[in-house]
């Protein structure tokens, strides 16, 4: 049970800057997901939280208690490293029984703890075994183990499923997304995975350079990103961008010049003062279809992939490489997918920057 | 040199069948070959030690040598073994030298654990206090001698074990700490932030976590120390006495009794690589393990 909160949070290796200036409040119970291409900083700022990182500037509130210079075990939080990090030398049982045996706990205290959770984890047949005699995904149910035994305040994951194989990683996704429901704590699990962040999420923070990028509920993050990077970021295949000027833009419509030159009409309107500036559109694959929309996009085929279920149609509208999904099985004849129709709705405008431009949905 | 697979592969085909089974046995034989006339090469001194220290005196001076042996005699063991009128029992010797290798080496290896784990893991002195450290051991040993000798008799410390302790197990930390270092950066630091986090201090993370992780290169440094100060000689020559000397001291000095019982020197050499021969023997396990796992680069 706990609150955390970040407060301009900034850490420096040397005169590297790698954390520069992190806001966030986590609330009591949440499951938040730090996502973020590699080097982004997830792992520094998650060991930061945990207490094996020094803090260069900034604060760290833990239910309303600044813990800057609090040890880990004084934070009260249990940690899942990506290489598990069990004690090699220690049997299962040993390894989870550890932090109970630091903390003091009488040795029937010990057994008992350690036996109820290995039979939540079905690991009852194995607290005998060392590490090396066990397979990828029980050494990992071995390092939640050692997390949930002591009932900690906020368990922080560093991506804890990143060494296991595809079919494992959703079985233990799975056995995550039930350990939170059960255990209702708060944790923090950083990921590389989109599926995880999605499907765990409360909140995702999406962090770039050691800066939040933006926060926000899976779908509203993929519904609504802050800007191309997140947009990007979330999604496979990658969302689309086209590049474009924007011409007029009234109260019911804009116009914009795709960069070949052809003209499209959006049923959206913009602030009309980023007249003549050059935007990016953004369609996510799954929006784009075969046919008719609220407007269409010119389209040249150069490729069709199936993948059973869905097939991706790749190829150029006005010069930017995109990818179209399409649900419907059989061939699609290149000379027909001249042009692709678009939900408006699902639209995405960003401007120069790459900031997310306002719209809203025109009347007509 | 890049070969197109295409041509070695028409060569290898070329080659009838009998023929390229006699170049793989060559090739295999080869090794062999190399490794065995070396190992004669090596093995050759101590097998003749082996032969003299079980020769009657008479046959040693035998010519042309003999290279079996045509009597055998346990005279020369049971000399040395239960000395002479001339001569102290080995076995004292080996005592003193017991004594003073395990004693030195195991605080080297406490010292010198803790000095390459700080080190390696808290980067305390940055690059250059390891290479200080080990800067230590680039001197000769002889050149300390005169200083040492100076310092040790002022001290009372000359013909002590307590003097030789400290004399060996100082030499020996800088290897210690060389040696360890490597395993010491090569093991993971998260084991040691699993047990902070587990609620484990900075000492318990070292003796619970580190220590049990870091045992194979301990045992190859109890190894090295325990061989080095098993075998030295030119410090222990000149610091040891009457009262506390080693086996490497006893050696030499049968040598320059009366006769030179070379006979006796044999069967007292011999005796002398026994501990040694075992401890390794005990510790192969481990060095197997340890020189493979850990970072001797
Ligand atoms: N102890 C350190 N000293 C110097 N630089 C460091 C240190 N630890 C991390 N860094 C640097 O900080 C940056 C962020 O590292 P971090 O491990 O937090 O990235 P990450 O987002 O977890 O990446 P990944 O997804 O690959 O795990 C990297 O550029 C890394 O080189
Ligand atoms: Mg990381």
């Amino acid at each position: 049970m706990a609150t955390l909160k970040l407060n301009n949070l900034r850490k420096s290796f040397g005169s590297v800057d790698i954390i520069k200036g992190v806001d966030l409040e986590i609330e009591d119970g949440e499951f938040i997901v730090f996502i973020g291409p590699s080097g982004c900083g997830k792992s520094t700022l998650l060991r930061m939280v945990s207490g094996l990182e020094e803090v260069t500037s900034g604060d760290i509130w833990l239910d309303g208690e600044r813990v800057n210079d609090h040890t880990p075990f004084e934070r009260g939080v249990a940690m899942v490293f990506q290489s598990y990090a069990l004690y090699p030398h220690m049997t299962v049982a040993q390894n989870m029984g550890f932090p109970l045996k630091m903390a003091d706990a009488s040795a029937d205290e010990i057994e008992r703890k350690v036996r109820s959770t290995a039979e939540i984890l079905q690991l009852g047949h194995l607290l005998d075994r060392r590490p090396d005699q066990l397979s990828g995904g029980q050494k990992q149910r071995v390092a939640m183990g050692r997390t949930i035994v002591r009932d900690p305040k906020l368990f922080l994951f560093d991506e804890p499923l990143s060494n296991l194989d595809a079919d494992l990683r959703i079985e233990m996704r799975v056995e995550i997304e039930k350990l939170h429901k059960r255990l209702a704590s708060t944790m923090i699990y950083v990921t590389h995975d989109q599926v995880e962040a999605m499907t765990l999420a409360d909140r995702i923070v999406v962090l770039k350079d050691g800066l939040i990028e933006q926060i926000g509920a899976p779908l509203d993050l993929y519904e609504r990103p802050a800007n191309t990077f997140v947009a990007s970021f979330l999604g496979a295949p990658k969302i689309n961008f086209l590049d474009a000027t924007l011409l007029d833009s009234d109260v019911n419509s804009s116009k914009l010049a795709l960069s070949d030159g052809s003209q499209i009409a959006l049923p959206i309107a913009v602030d009309p003062s980023s007249q003549g500036q050059s935007m990016k559109i953004g369609i996510r694959p799954e929006d784009l279809v075969l046919g008719e929309g609220d407007f269409t996009v010119p389209f040249q085929m150069e490729l069709h992939e199936r993948l059973g279920p869905t097939s991706y149609l790749h190829g150029l509208c006005a010069g930017n490489p995109i990818i179209a999904e399409h649900r419907r099985r059989g061939n699609v004849d290149p000379e027909e997918a001249r042009s692709l129709g678009v939900d408006a709705a699902q639209v995405h405008l960003f401007d120069d920057a790459g900031v997310s431009v306002k719209m809203t949905l025109g009347a007509a | 040199m890049t070969r197109n697979p295409q041509t070695a592969n028409a060569v290898t085909r070329a080659v009838p069948r009998s023929r390229r089974a006699l170049r793989n046995r060559i090739r295999k034989a080869v090794p062999w070959a190399v490794i065995s006339a070396f190992l004669i090469f090596a093995l050759f001194p101590v097998y003749w030690i082996i032969l003299i220290a079980f020769r009657p005196r008479d046959d040693i001076f035998q010519f042309p040598a003999a290279l079996m042996p045509s009597n055998l005699s346990l005279d020369n063991i049971r000399y040395v073994w239960f000395g002479t009128q001339t001569n102290d029992p080995v076995i004292g010797f080996l005592g003193t030298s017991l004594v003073i290798s395990v004693t030195a080496s195991v605080i080297a290896l406490a010292f010198g654990v803790c000095c390459a784990y700080a080190l390696g893991r808290f980067r305390i002195g940055g690059k250059f206090l390891s290479m200080w450290i080990l800067s230590q051991r680039f001197l000769p040993p002889i050149a300390l001698v005169v200083p040492l000798y100076l310092m040790f008799r002022q001290l009372g410390l000359l013909d002590t074990y307590t003097g030789l302790i400290i004399l060996y197990a100082t030499f020996t930390i800088p290897i210690v700490v060389w040696l360890m270092l490597g395993y010491v950066e090569s093991a993971p630091p998260e084991l040691e932030e699993a047990a902070y986090v587990d609620g484990a201090g900075y000492w318990t993370a070292f003796v619970r976590v580190a220590l049990p992780v870091l045992k194979p290169g301990l045992s190859v440094a109890a190894v090295f120390t325990f061989i080095f100060i098993w075998n030295e000689y030119v410090l222990a020559y000149q610091l040891a006495g009457d009262d506390v000397a080693t086996i490497t001291v006893y050696l030499p000095r049968l040598r320059s009794a009366i006769a030179e019982l070379y006979g006796e020197i044999a069967a007292a050499s011999l005796l002398s690589v026994l501990p040694a021969i075992l401890f390794a023997g005990v510790m192969q396990r481990f060095l197997v393990r340890g020189l493979a796992f850990g970072g001797l680069k």
